[in-house]
């Protein structure tokens, strides 16, 4: 089948009234979700997540879609009106967008945003498109060994890209492996970990584990924090970016457009990489970079643009290979579990529906955004400006509700206390929550395959550098490990800390 | 003594990694060529010890060069731990007997002295926010069939 037939279809599924409707739906929950102070892209997603419950697998994942980029849109309008970024990724957009907001251009920086990161998506949506088919081709070729190594991989350089060391990294990772063990062993059936416990025999339930790490333990740290500076809505200016602004910008969001595309597929580094990197660029290349750090506009439509195409090749891996590059893709790929849908090489022949229709929503939830959102900005600054103390309360109410939802069971809501506590400790540790996640869902994936690579190989370790691809894999791997702990990424990092 | 954020992360990654080491063991650990249920949580675990004993011995030597340490729990972050911790249990412990509606109220009553900032009479007013959002979200647009006010222990 053709690209342009397989878009055909997907567009056919994406625009169904109903789809449509959860698209939209998705879309402006996740804003309003994204743009509450203290609240990231990721707890928007895991609040948010039980909602998508009750749908058709179709329904529900578009929806999710939307919920993922509106979570994006409204993280990066708390970077630019209260210089909160929610992750990693957002963070350089602080830098130049919020002095826009200072300087009472916060509408002209929110519309650059949006229309940069629709131009971005725009095209990354074009590179799964087109690199979907050969690539789950490839994929197809992976063994046991192929796809133990890339699991390993995914998980060490994401480990060493973190903040807080890679001690600390590789340590949480590895203990959200352990968890990730718990409940039946596919290839023996035995329980393990189960303590006895029946609630516990299919695992630890995956979005119960996510709102507590993130939603609750995050209101617990953030309750008696002092909150950024709000901004008004009188002083966002004007929406429309000036005509010097477009000149200045669109350059910037092609270069961010392209690092971005190329960045995002790689495992682990992807988002956060890709932002600071456009940010680097343009600042080194710019005419007058004594302009950056005051309100540049390039400094707002680069990273922006870059991250958002990294967020739609990110789905790349995450859908081809069933591996997901980030803490925000494994919450989607998990999402994608829990409906039943296997992101593989396979996907794209077994749901061809579910997978065109997944890659066009994304690009309408884009559109959406701009076209709907983008307007409706007044009411997310009012948003901005509730009180945490009562939003805590609400979003509190929310996860619990949520959760109880999954299964009608007490069990879980005692479970969440249990990980919204793990939380908290693990953030007073200095560890990093989000990759506690990444090792719970690819753990069980590297235990199936290493465990069946040692069966082929008859128990010889070295069939993971025999083979040709394995080795390769792991050789990258080491390449971006000694990468990250070098120069670019840490320079712009401290940078955007600063 | 202070437990800071080095020393706490060494002690989760001990505490952890020893338990899935050891019970783990009971699940065995099988051959190279034919790896048992335990294998994947001795190595994690094991993996996880390692780290912890790293973490540990860095720690050791940073006291030892006299660094300031700061604690991981400051003060004011263990009534909102406490109360937020307790408010979640509470709902747990009631929904399946009183219904929606009082849960959330517990849940609204204890979580609100989480932050020392609100007043009394503003926590009637977000408890009644909360509850017609979440039926409105919950109840009649998702149609979840909850039994908003029961009796039954």
């Amino acid at each position: 089948m053709d690209l342009f037939s397989s878009l055909v279809m997907g567009l056919q599924v994406a625009v169904t009234p109903v789809n449509l409707l959860y698209c939209l739906l998705g879309v402006t929950l996740g804003t309003a979700i994204g743009v509450l102070p203290g609240v990231g892209p990721i707890i928007t997603i895991s609040l948010l997540l039980p909602l998508t419950f009750g749908l058709t697998p179709e329904a529900s994942i578009i929806m999710l879609a939307g919920i993922f980029y509106g979570a994006a849109y409204g993280g990066s309008t708390t970077s630019i009106l209260v210089n909160l970024p929610g992750e990693a990724a957002s963070a350089v957009t602080c830098i130049d967008g919020h002095q826009m907001a200072r300087q009472g251009r916060a509408g002209a920086a929110l519309a650059v945003a949006a229309l940069g990161s629709f131009f971005a998506g725009t095209v990354g949506t074009l590179v799964i498109a087109l690199a979907g088919p050969p690539l789950a081709g490839i994929a197809m070729r992976f063994g046991a060994a192929e796809y133990a190594a890339l699991v390993f991989v995914a998980l060490l350089t994401t480990a060493a890209m973190t903040r807080g060391g890679v001690v600390k990294g590789v340590g949480v990772v590895l203990l959200g492996m352990v968890f990730g063990t718990a409940g039946s062993d596919v290839s023996t059936g035995m329980f393990r970990f189960t303590f006895g416990i029946p609630e516990l025999r299919d695992g630890v339930e995956f979005a119960v584990l996510a709102v507590g790490l993130f939603a609750v333990a995050e209101i617990i740290g953030n309750i008696g924090e002092p909150q950024g500076e709000a901004v008004s809505s009188r002083n966002i200016g004007r929406l429309w970016p000036t005509r010097d602004d477009f000149k200045r910008a669109w350059p910037a969001v092609l270069r961010g457009t392209g690092l971005g595309t190329v960045l995002g597929v790689l495992p682990g580094a992807g988002l956060s990489m890709s932002s600071f990197s456009a940010y680097m660029v343009e600042k080194s290349t710019a005419k007058e970079p004594e302009r950056f750090g005051s309100g540049a506009v390039e400094g707002v439509a680069a990273p922006e643009s870059a991250n958002n195409a990294a967020s739609q090749t990110a789905f790349i891996p995450t859908l081809l290979l069933g591996i997901p590059g980030s803490p925000t893709m494994a919450l989607m790929l998990g999402a994608f579990m829990i409906h039943g849908v296997q992101p593989g090489p396979r996907m794209m022949g077994d749901h061809p529906q579910l997978f065109w229709g997944l890659i066009v929503s994304m690009w309408i939830g884009n559109l959406l955004l701009v076209v709907l959102n983008l307007p409706l900005i007044g009411l997310w600054v009012r948003l901005l400006r509730v009180p945490y103390h009562w939003l805590y309360v609400f979003v509190l109410a929310f996860a619990c509700v949520g959760v109880f939802t999954l299964s009608s069971s007490h069990f879980d809501i005692y479970s969440l206390v249990f990980f919204g506590a793990l939380g908290y400790l693990l953030k007073a540790a200095g560890c990093n929550p989000a990759l506690f996640v990444l090792g719970f869902i690819l753990g069980p994936m590297f235990e199936e395959n290493f465990r069946r690579a040692m069966t082929l190989s008859r128990g010889d370790p070295m069939v993971f550098l025999e083979r040709p691809i394995s080795l390769t894999l792991l050789l990258v791997g080491v390449a971006v490990l000694l990468a990250t702990t070098t120069s670019f990424v840490r320079r712009g990092r401290a940078e955007a800390e600063d | 003594m202070t437990i800071h954020s080095d020393l706490l992360a060494a002690l989760i990654f001990l505490a952890f990694g020893i338990v899935a080491v050891v019970v783990g063991y009971g699940y065995g650990f099988g051959t190279m060529s034919a790896l048992g249920s335990g294998a994947m949580p001795i190595l994690a675990g094991g993996g996880l010890c390692i780290l912890g004993l790293a973490q540990l011995a860095q720690t050791a030597a940073a006291r030892q060069a006299g660094q300031q340490l700061v604690s991981a729990f400051p003060r004011r972050e263990l009534r909102p731990l406490l109360l937020i911790l307790a408010a979640i249990l509470a709902f747990g412990l009631l929904i399946d007997h009183v219904g929606l509606l009082p849960s959330l109220a517990a849940l609204v009553g204890i979580s609100w002295f989480a932050d020392s900032g609100g007043r009394k009479r503003e926590m009637l007013a977000v408890l009644v926010a909360v509850v017609v959002l979440i039926v409105a979200i919950f109840y009649f647009g998702l149609g979840i069939p909850f039994r908003l006010v029961a009796w039954r222990f």
